[in-house]
């Protein structure tokens, strides 16, 4: 699957863990709250942050405080129905780098997602 | 120490850092940001900065560009540049963030800026300063009222402008004990500290007190005292609010004034003596040995001065031993027209020598002060009675001593003082 791929959450929702450490782009997987349920190999390898320092914590307040605001945390939390590609920056072991961020979620599916692209 | 031991270090600073509550960054002389901190990042791209990591100084100057112009200038002066600069901005959405920002021009190429967003805190203390503020004009616009607000420890802690109009206290009263407010010598006095244990008890105590002015004078406040908690739900201040109720205090002092004195003569009626003369007795029955002397005085042929010059002219006379008396006595003594020409001293702590040598005075006084009236002189002359006792705890013995003393004295041929 691609970032940009339209039908993005279904395919998302149908991946195990492991097929999520195939893609070449960042995935976290949460529940309704942030609470990291999947942390893909990409996405730990850039962050410098191994699984077991994010799986069940809250993405936005522990993990990633940099998306603590209006533009990424917000929106997950007030969207009910949410496909949204913006251009952030994230602090990868403190180096600003610029990324793209997809914001994904859906009333019906179980968990949204974070997706992050360099 | 084996790679994995470091690369966990590693990872726990980085998470450490990750979490810092400040948005921080470093850039070079040249303008690279090469290290940021994630807060910096959320908090730059929320204030909708154009973010490019060489970027550092229009970031800088989109954001402060007075500050971009000092830091630059002082990049061959290593040093702190600015310290909690405050700066306020909008963001896309249209809020205002106050934000605070801190530089440290580590060397030339490298600085650091942190970036504190204090728009809560800062609207906190504006939402402060308006209460304060709403506060001052409530107090300014108070009539007839003051409040004053006090520490635990019954110190005053703000002066304000009730106090200072209703009561003439400026800014100086700061800091004083609270019953310094009070007038030493009120008729009723208040135990401050005790109206304080109860309003910490119940949340308030209310109470009347009397208030002492800048000016010496004195008015009468209706006053609650109120509690006030902090979180915890313990005593942490307290405030007084009074109402000034002056007039009718002076209405009522008044009133009772009249129920207790002589209107020809302004002496105390005989109420009056009963009223000033019951604390002495209370102090005789709690067992303080006091000595009470009485002196009954009488207008030696009063009838005929009556006959003489007329109601009006017996009158005058009687206003005149009056003033006689008050003049010859002391403010602690007790001087009253019990009736007719009937007149009574009561003298505290004073033995018998000291009671005959003042009746003599007040005799002598009498008998060479003649009184002018419509264009005549009238001179009169008294007898006294005078009787005195030790723990009197009934006044009508000690009166009734002193009457049979002045019947003697009129007996044995007036003007004359006679002890019982």
């Amino acid at each position: 699957m691609d970032f940009e791929d339209t039908a993005g959450l279904a395919q998302l929702e149908a991946m195990s863990a492991q097929a999520l450490d195939e893609l070449a782009f960042g995935v976290v997987r949460m529940r309704a709250d942030g609470e990291v349920v999947a942390y893909n190999a990409w996405e730990s390898k850039m962050a410098g942050l191994s699984r077991e320092r994010v799986l069940a914590r809250n993405f936005f307040a522990e993990v990633a405080p940099c998306t603590n605001n209006y533009l990424v945390a917000e929106r997950f939390m007030s969207e009910p129905e949410l496909d949204a590609t913006l251009d952030y920056v994230f602090t990868l072991r403190m180096k600003p780098t610029a990324v793209k961020l997809r914001l994904l979620k859906s009333a019906t599916a179980d968990h949204m997602y974070l997706l992050v692209r360099r | 120490m084996n790679n994995e031991a470091v690369a966990g270090d590693e990872e726990s600073l980085l998470q450490f850092v990750y979490q810092f509550p400040v948005a921080v960054m470093r850039m070079s002389g040249a303008g690279a940001i090469d290290l940021m901190n994630p807060r910096a990042a959320a908090l730059l791209i929320g204030l909708g900065l154009p973010f490019q990591a060489d970027q550092g100084w229009a970031l800088l100057g989109a954001l402060d560009p007075p500050l971009c112009d000092l830091v630059r200038a002082h990049l061959l002066e290593p040093g702190l540049v600015a310290e909690q600069r405050p700066l306020e901005r909008r963001d896309p959405r249209g809020r205002v963030h106050h934000l605070a920002l801190t530089v440290i021009v580590v060397n030339a190429s490298s600085c650091m800026v942190a970036i504190e967003d204090v728009t809560s805190r800062v609207l906190q203390e504006r939402q402060l300063a308006r209460e304060r503020q709403s506060l001052a004009v409530v107090l300014e616009s108070l009539q007839g009222y003051f409040v004053v607000m006090l520490d635990l420890d019954l110190r005053i802690t703000q002066p304000n402008r009730s106090i200072e109009r209703l009561l003439g206290h400026g800014t100086t009263i700061g800091g004083s004990a609270c019953s310094e407010l009070l007038h030493a010598e009120s008729s009723a006095p208040v135990d401050l500290a005790a109206q304080a244990a109860l309003a910490a008890r119940q949340g308030w105590a209310s109470f009347e007190a009397e208030y002492r002015c800048a000016d010496g004078a004195t008015i009468w406040g209706d006053t609650m005292l109120s509690t006030i908690v902090d979180e915890a739900g313990d005593p942490s201040a307290f405030v007084i609010v009074a109402r000034d109720v002056s007039e009718r205090r002076r209405r009522e002092e008044a009133l009772i004034d009249e129920a207790l004195t002589d209107p020809l003569t302004g002496l105390l009626n005989r109420r009056g003596l009963a009223a000033r003369v019951a604390p002495w007795l209370e102090d005789a029955r709690a067992g303080k040995a006091l000595m009470i002397s009485a002196l009954a005085l009488d207008i030696d042929f009063f009838k005929r001065v009556n006959d003489r010059y007329g109601h009006d002219g017996g009158d005058a006379v009687l206003r005149h031993l009056g003033q006689l008396l008050t003049k010859q006595f002391r403010r602690g003594d007790i001087v009253a027209r019990l009736g007719g020409e009937e007149f009574v001293v009561l003298l505290r702590d004073a033995p018998i020598a000291i009671a005959m040598a003042s009746a003599e005075r007040m005799r002598h006084l009498l008998e060479h002060t003649p009184l002018g009236w419509q264009d005549e002189t009238i001179a009169v002359t008294t007898s006294i009675g005078v009787a005195s006792g030790a723990g009197v705890t009934e006044v009508e013995q000690l009166l009734h001593g002193a009457d049979l003393a002045l019947y003697r004295a009129k007996a044995e041929g007036r003007n004359r003082v006679v002890c019982g």
